[in-house]
Order: C-alpha cells, then structure tokens, then sequence
C-alpha cells in the first residue's frame, strides 16, 4: 500500500471517528461536571483532580465518602447516638463543624451518589441538630437526580423533627427503613426514638435487625448494647 | 491473510508468555488485598467500592498491559533485527502492523476476562447480587484499551523510543478522561486563540467519556442503547485511523 493511500485511509477514518464522535454527542448524556463544581477541600483536591483524570469519579466520590465516615467516627465522635439530639442548644456546630463540607465533596464528584445525602442528612438533622443545613443538603440531591423520590421522605422526617412532631418523625422514618438501602444511622436513630416513646418491642425489633445486616462495626457494637438493656429490661426482639 | 492470522497469532502467543499472566495474578492478589482494607473502611459502601475498584484496576491493568505490549511490539523486533526476517518475505508492511495489533488486543481480552472473573468471585463472596451492568462495563473498558494499544503503536513508531511512547500515550490517555472539563474550559476562555487550541485537542485526543460506561451507569437516563452502536464505532474507527497512520509511517521506514 503505498503511502499517499494509507494518509488518505487515515484520514476517511479520521473523519469517519469525527463523524461518530458528533453523533455520540447527540445521543450520549455525559454528564458535564465541571472540576470543582462543589466547594472542594483543598487538602484532597489533587485525590480529587486524579481521580477525574483517570476516569474514575465514582471511585474518586467512594474514596471521599469513606473519609467522610472515617472524620464522622473520629474522637469527636465519643458519645451516644442521638445525645445531640437532646442538647438544648438549638444548632450544635461544635460537633462535626465539617461534615457538610465533606459531603459535597463526594457528591461534587458523583451527584448521583444517593447514599451519601442520605447519610449526611441523617447526621446533621437527627444527630447533630442542623436540619438547614440538611435540607439544603438533600435539595442539592433533589436537584441532581429528580427521580429518586426518597430525599422527599427524608425531608419530610426532618420538617416535622424540627417542629418536634416526634410521631410524624417516626411515621417517616419507618417508612424509609423498608428500603434496603436505608443507612443504619436512621434505623439507630429510630430504634432511639421508640426506646425513648417507650415502645421498646419495636425498638428491639429494630436494633436485631441493625444487628442482622449492618456491616458497620460501630452499629453492630451500638445495637448489641442497646439489645442487652432492653433484654435486662424484659424486652427481646 | 494467512500471513496477517500468522502474525497475529504469534502475537497472541508471545504476549501470554511474556507478562499477561503476571499482570493478571498482580491484579487478583492486590484486589484480595485492597478490597480486605476497604472491607474495614467503607462499611456499608463495601461492595460498591470493591465494584468501582475492580472495574478501574481491570481497566488499568488492561492500559497498562497494552500500552507495553505495544510500544514494544514493532521497536524490540527492530532493536534486534528480527524483523528483517518477516520483511524479506512477500509480506506487505500493514499486514505486519494490523497482524501484531490484533494479537495483541485478543490476548488482552483474555487477561481481562480472567481479572473479571477474579473480580466477580470476589464480590460474590462479599455478597454482591449479580448486576447486569457489570457485563456491559466490560466491553466499554476493553474498547479503551483497543483505542489506547492503537494509539501506542502509533506513538511507538512516530517517536522511536519507548519511553518516549509511554509518555504521549498515557498524556493522550489522560487527556481522554478530561474531555468534559476542556470544553467546560473552552467555554469560560475569552481568547479566540486558546478556545481554538483546545477545541482542536478536544477533536484530536479520544474522548474516552464516550467509552467510560463503568462511571455513568448509574446516572438515571444514561447511557442509552445506541451508546453500543456509536461508542463501538468510535472506538473501532479511532484505533483504524491511528494503525493507518502507523502503517504510514511504518512503510516510510527504511531497514
């Protein structure tokens, strides 16, 4: 073949790529991100940066939402669940005062990670006493992926936790723990509340369920306790 | 074609017994590795970490597996002078080019499918319930590492150097992933001149976002059937112009 052909074939195929790469376009939603669409945390930027250049976001959002865990759990993290729920002080921004940042951080990189507004959102309304800044969270989340209709319940639960209209909280709630993706940080929480109501046969049933299918040692941990006073109190699930 | 088929079968041969089982077991004991850690860390996330993980090291592994493959391909045979007994024979130097890139991509397709059944074990163990999307991922990887082995062989000839190859290729590679975030750049730019230079790299580097089903599987609406027909076009088409260029350039050559 001589070499002005194979130029010319290259560049039929050239064109023919160009060709297909405009149609692609046409039908392809790629997601048109932009680099630093959330606030990021400068620290981790160049984690972020990398993670995008080779393709990978969704790992990139994973490895973030693991440090959010891993910040979540740290010291600060050395009392009971729900004891913020009980500070007086309306907003308790002396705990976790990052926790929203970290958030967007992963769902900066995957906005439809849902997990993670989920997550987020449960700590900062249930456990940390920042319902805005959880309902900013979830209509972020709303904003990303309209169809998943669950941050509306989990909104809807945090309005009423706000209003202390703690039976509409429960009502919500134990419609969001039939998902099995529902974090066990809600379930936790909700097992709280009954124990607290004093229905301690579903608190039961809640926490050896926790128990049964959370893979997080901290939950597994917190339920058995809680098992072990409910059982000292008469109650088994 | 008896003689391409020849090549590329001893392509295919040479490939396997110099690294790709390596590479492989490389990739199954990291995985075992990574994922035991991540087990720890990622508590209720753990099988969509393992998922995105072994996805991205299949990936990188078949990259990194291809791109030495094939930057290697046509200059060791050169380096030592092996190749003079292929071309004194009635073989025309494209055969030689399109014979060693496609036994090279089909051992590459072995190595792949070894790591996701490696892959896939292990997320069975971890209790992962079966997913279709997983086996639509696959093609789409293999395809970006069809577009990249063509890109390396090319790259391998222009440059003459293998360092050199692994250097263009992997920028070309990277720059692939950034195709969004170039024109998102393009279009903040107020200067004609630099929206004109990364619109031209946006057309010239492989937009691998077309290609990177495993990260937008998810996204509700997306990708749509026909993402099958123009993403395997795109890729097979990308790969056919820069083999035509390397077999420009290839018979340009002088032994």
């Amino acid at each position: 073949m001589s070499i002005k052909r194979t130029v010319l074939t290259a560049g039929i195929f050239f064109m023919a790529f160009l060709f297909s790469a405009q149609a692609i376009s046409t039908v392809f939603f790629t997601p048109r991100w932009p680099l630093f669409g959330a606030p990021s945390m400068q620290d981790n930027a160049l984690l972020d940066v990398s993670g995008v250049f080779i393709g990978a976001r969704r790992f990139a959002a994973d490895l973030a939402f693991i440090q959010l865990l891993q910040y979540y759990g740290s010291e600060e993290t050395e009392h009971e669940e729900g004891e913020a729920d009980s500070l007086a002080a309306g907003v308790s921004l002396s705990f976790y005062p990052h926790l929203l940042t970290y958030a967007r951080r992963s769902v900066g990189l995957d906005p439809y990670f849902h997990d993670v507004y989920l997550f987020a959102a449960g700590a900062l309304a249930f456990n940390l006493n920042r319902a805005e800044e959880a309902l900013s969270l979830l209509a972020e989340g709303k904003k990303a992926d309209p169809t998943f209709w669950r941050y509306q319940l989990y909104a809807g639960a945090i309005a009423f936790r706000k209003s202390f209209q703690m039976d509409k909280v429960i009502e919500l709630l134990e419609e969001a723990i039939q998902y099995p993706d529902c974090p066990p940080l809600l379930e936790n929480i909700l097992g709280n509340l009954h124990k607290k109501k004093g229905n301690y046969a579903r608190a039961a049933q809640i926490f050896r369920h926790i128990l049964e299918t959370s893979r997080d040692q901290g939950y597994l941990d917190a339920a058995r306790r809680q098992l072990e006073t409910l059982r000292s109190m008469g109650y088994t699930a | 074609m008896k003689s391409l088929l020849s090549i590329a079968r001893y392509t295919f041969v040479q490939q396997f017994r110099n690294r790709l089982y390596l590479v492989v077991l490389f990739f199954g004991a990291l995985l075992m590795g990574v994922s035991l850690l991540f087990g720890a860390l990622a508590a209720e996330q753990e099988v969509r970490v393992i998922f995105d993980l072994g996805l991205l090291l299949t990936e990188l592994f078949g990259i990194v597996a291809v791109l030495f493959g094939a930057v290697t391909l046509v200059l060791e045979e050169m380096e030592s002078k092996t190749i003079y007994l292929l071309l004194t024979r009635p073989l025309p130097r494209g055969f030689y080019i399109v014979g060693r890139y496609l036994g090279l991509v089909v051992s590459v397709v072995i190595s792949l499918l070894l790591m996701g059944v490696i892959h896939v074990t292990l997320l069975g163990i971890k209790g992962w319930s079966f997913d279709p999307h997983y086996l639509a991922a696959l093609p789409f990887i293999y395809l970006k590492v069809c577009v990249v082995g063509a890109l390396a062989v090319f790259f391998s000839l222009f440059s003459s150097s293998a360092v050199a190859s692994v250097v263009f290729t992997l920028f070309f590679s990277l720059l692939g992933h950034f195709g969004s975030e170039l024109t998102f750049l393009a279009r903040k730019s107020e200067s004609v001149l630099s929206v004109l230079l990364v619109k031209t790299i946006i057309v010239i580097m492989p937009n691998f976002q077309f290609l990177n089903y495993r990260d937008v599987w998810h996204i509700p609406g997306s990708p749509p059937l026909s993402l099958w027909v123009w993403g395997g076009a795109y890729a097979v088409l990308y790969a056919a112009a820069c083999l035509s260029l390397s077999i420009a350039l290839f018979s340009r050559k002088e032994f």
